[in-house]
């Protein structure tokens, strides 16, 4: 299926979760937004992408 | 109720010492660290002093809970006027230096006078020994450190040292401990230098005892759980501070070339990742610890585990600062500042300034002593460092005055390329991803600091996630989805995060353990370890007043040297745009930042157009006295 990721369009597997695009693009401590609505964290292991969804994942970066 | 400081004043001209007492009122309004250092600042020095003179304070505390067993309480805070900024001057160091001062008995140490030769202070409790150190004389501070053991007869001491580059005024010298651990910003190590002061040791001593040792275990028996259970605490205790490279690198902002842009190629050569799979050799802690983040690191030639290794800050300044991806060169850049006691933040970022100099013509081969000062080589770095350590005359007489003195003398065109804020160069977080520093590195009273609020992504948090739910405990902030926003909410975040970081500076406390978003401990549960390690029973909103409260003396000693909203400024780099991800641009504009800073001064409740604290303020936090 075919999804934007961060406005670029991207293709993914179906039946792929927040939590697996978070994982495969090692996206560590990541804010999702999905259409415009942010996730919790409890929903990425849950939370299914769908075919067109505009997906927005920055990193929660910490100082140093 | 906080118990009585006890604070050990020493005259190094007259060599003589006294013990004052502090009671435990008015200690519990400035508990320790800097505001501790600035009460006693205030009370007892003009802040228009030179800051090289003998009138100045060179002031070493901690607080209430240092010594404590338990993760991240001993830091030691050394508080002066500094030579870098003009302004209040404040520095942190880790390591076993605070846990050994409280040990001793004391709370603060005050330095004033000027020794009419090298000289080290010796204290072993109510023994106090201001010793010869005339042999140490531009000795490094490894070597320093054996000399002194080798003088006491005895290796069971802590103690805070300085190298050439303190000896000769630098004006972003350190004070080294354990050769990897430093005071290093505010060029503090100037002052200790221009008071003939190479070193102050202290005799370690058995540990503190806690208020409550049973209740201290509610927070100290689960710490392995603790740190397994945030991502960002395994992550410090995998790569260290080094970590945040690669992820400011994958994101595309990586401070680079001097500020003008946000990434370098070939960045993966330098990151946290690298590091531990190449050159790591061991992780070092500081007193009672158990994140063990101090890295240290071989590599043959150049630099030795003794002392440490790069944290990202360094690995910024000498390595994207400069171009440079040379892992090598970046370790032996850092252990040479250890040795010879300068700041690497300052230093990297001076030699940065250079190289955009000496790539625009603005500074010829004439003017750097033969040496080509091009972005990318770190050849260079060995040099340099050495002669500005001894201020030697030329290109070392330049840049120890720091990036922001050595442009007035170039003119214009080099002003133009400086990157920090009240001469303070800046440190290797940028205002385009995380725009509340803007406000931070314009109004913190001692310079540009990534460590005097929280950074902006917190505010990107899931809001089930501890990085959005612990600043809340705080204030209400506004959710944000996007870099490069600026605006009142982002004012009120660094205003609310600065207070807490303020307070956690004043009761000595490492940010990388106890903080208001990532880290190992809490909000509240600062107000438990003050409960249970001082017998002090405090809110979350006393907390937050005690953290303004030094925020505000330190505005208003700016304010009698002359500092004003003007010194509130940003370089002209920080409003340029910056290309991330997939070819996204983050940008801050000066309107927004005037807004922004308009806001924030009227929250804080200071005077919009000198950015002085009013007279309602100063009496709202009890200091109508200054």
């Amino acid at each position: 299926m075919n999804v934007i990721l961060n406005k670029k369009e991207i293709e993914l597997p179906s039946e792929m979760t927040v939590a697996r695009l978070i994982t495969e693009k090692q996206l560590k401590r990541a804010a999702v937004w999905v259409n415009g609505a942010q996730l919790l964290a409890s929903q990425y292991e849950s939370w299914v992408i769908k075919e067109g969804d505009n997906i927005k994942i920055l990193r929660v970066v910490a100082g140093g | 109720m906080i118990q009585d400081a006890k604070i050990l004043f020493v005259d190094l001209t007259a060599r003589q010492t006294k013990v004052e007492i502090i009671d435990g009122e008015t200690y519990r309004k400035y508990p320790g660290g800097s505001a501790l250092g600035m009460y006693i600042m205030l009370k007892n020095m003009d802040p228009k002093v030179e800051p090289l003179s003998p009138e100045n304070m060179l002031i070493f505390a901690v607080s209430p809970l240092t010594g404590i067993p338990i993760s991240g309480q001993s830091r030691m805070n050394v508080t002066t006027k500094s030579p870098l900024t003009g302004t209040a001057g404040d520095s942190q160091v880790g390591g076993f230096m605070g846990a050994a001062l409280k040990s001793n008995g004391y709370d603060a140490i005050v330095c004033t006078g000027k020794a009419d030769e090298l000289v080290y202070l010796y204290i072993d409790k109510d023994e106090i020994q201001i010793r010869d150190a005339a042999k140490m004389w531009g000795k490094i501070t490894g070597e320093s450190e054996k000399l002194i053991q080798e003088d006491l007869g005895d290796t069971k001491i802590e103690s805070s040292i300085i190298g050439p580059g303190g000896e000769n005024l630098v004006r972003y010298a350190s004070i080294m401990h354990m050769r990897s651990r430093a005071n290093g910003r505010n060029g503090v190590g100037a002052v200790m230098g221009s008071k003939n002061l190479k070193a102050l040791v202290l005799k370690k001593q058995s540990v503190v005892k806690a208020f409550d040792p049973e209740k201290m275990k509610t927070l100290t028996l689960n710490v392995k759980e603790r740190i397994a259970a945030n991502e960002v605490m395994v992550d410090l205790v995998l790569n260290g501070s080094a970590g945040v490279v690669d992820a400011h690198g994958a994101e595309g902002f990586l401070p680079s070339y001097n500020w003008g842009k946000g990434n370098v190629e070939n960045y993966k050569n330098i990151t946290g990742t690298t590091i531990t799979k190449t050159i790591l050799v061991g992780r070092e802690t500081c007193f009672g610890c158990a994140i063990r983040c101090k890295s240290a690191v071989s590599v043959p030639g150049k630099a030795d585990p003794e002392y440490g290794g790069p944290e990202y800050e360094t690995i910024g300044t000498f390595g994207s600062y400069c171009g440079n991806t040379n892992l090598g060169d970046i370790c032996e850049a850092n252990q040479l500042c250890n040795m010879y006691g300068l700041d690497t933040i300052s230093c990297g970022a001076t030699i940065a300034w250079a190289m955009d100099c000496y790539e625009k013509g603005i500074l010829t081969k004439d003017q750097t002593d033969g040496l080509e000062l091009k972005f990318g080589d770190g050849s260079v770095f060995e040099k340099l460092i050495k002669k500005i350590a001894r201020r030697e005359p030329g290109i070392g007489e330049l840049l120890a005055e720091g990036s922001a003195a050595a442009a007035r003398k170039l003119g214009k065109e080099a002003e133009e390329l400086v990157v920090a804020s009240k001469n303070q160069e800046w440190p290797a977080h940028m205002v385009q991803m995380k725009p509340n520093l803007a406000i931070n590195y314009a109004v913190n009273p001692f310079g540009a600091d990534h460590q005097s609020s929280e950074h902006d992504p917190a505010l990107m948090a899931p809001e089930d996630n501890q990085n959005w739910l612990w600043p809340n405990m705080l204030a209400s902030f506004e959710k944000c989805d996007s870099y490069g926003i600026l605006d009142a909410n982002k004012s009120k975040f660094a205003l609310e995060t600065q207070k807490f970081y303020s307070m956690m500076d004043t009761l000595c406390l490492c940010q990388f353990v106890w903080g208001p978003a990532w880290q190992l401990y809490g909000p509240q549960e600062v107000v438990e370890f003050c409960k249970y390690g001082a017998g002090w029973d405090t809110t979350i909103e006393e907390l937050q007043e005690i953290g303004e409260r030094r925020i505000n003396m330190m505005r208003m000693f700016n304010a009698k040297v002359g500092f004003t909203r003007a010194d509130d400024n940003l370089p002209s780099k920080a409003f340029l745009p910056v290309t991330y991800g997939e070819g996204e641009t983050a940008q801050i504009t000066k309107e927004d930042f005037e807004k922004a800073l308009d806001s924030y001064y009227e929250m804080a409740g200071w005077n919009v157009e000198t950015g002085t604290p009013t007279e309602e303020t100063l009496k709202r936090l009890g200091l109508d006295w200054i």
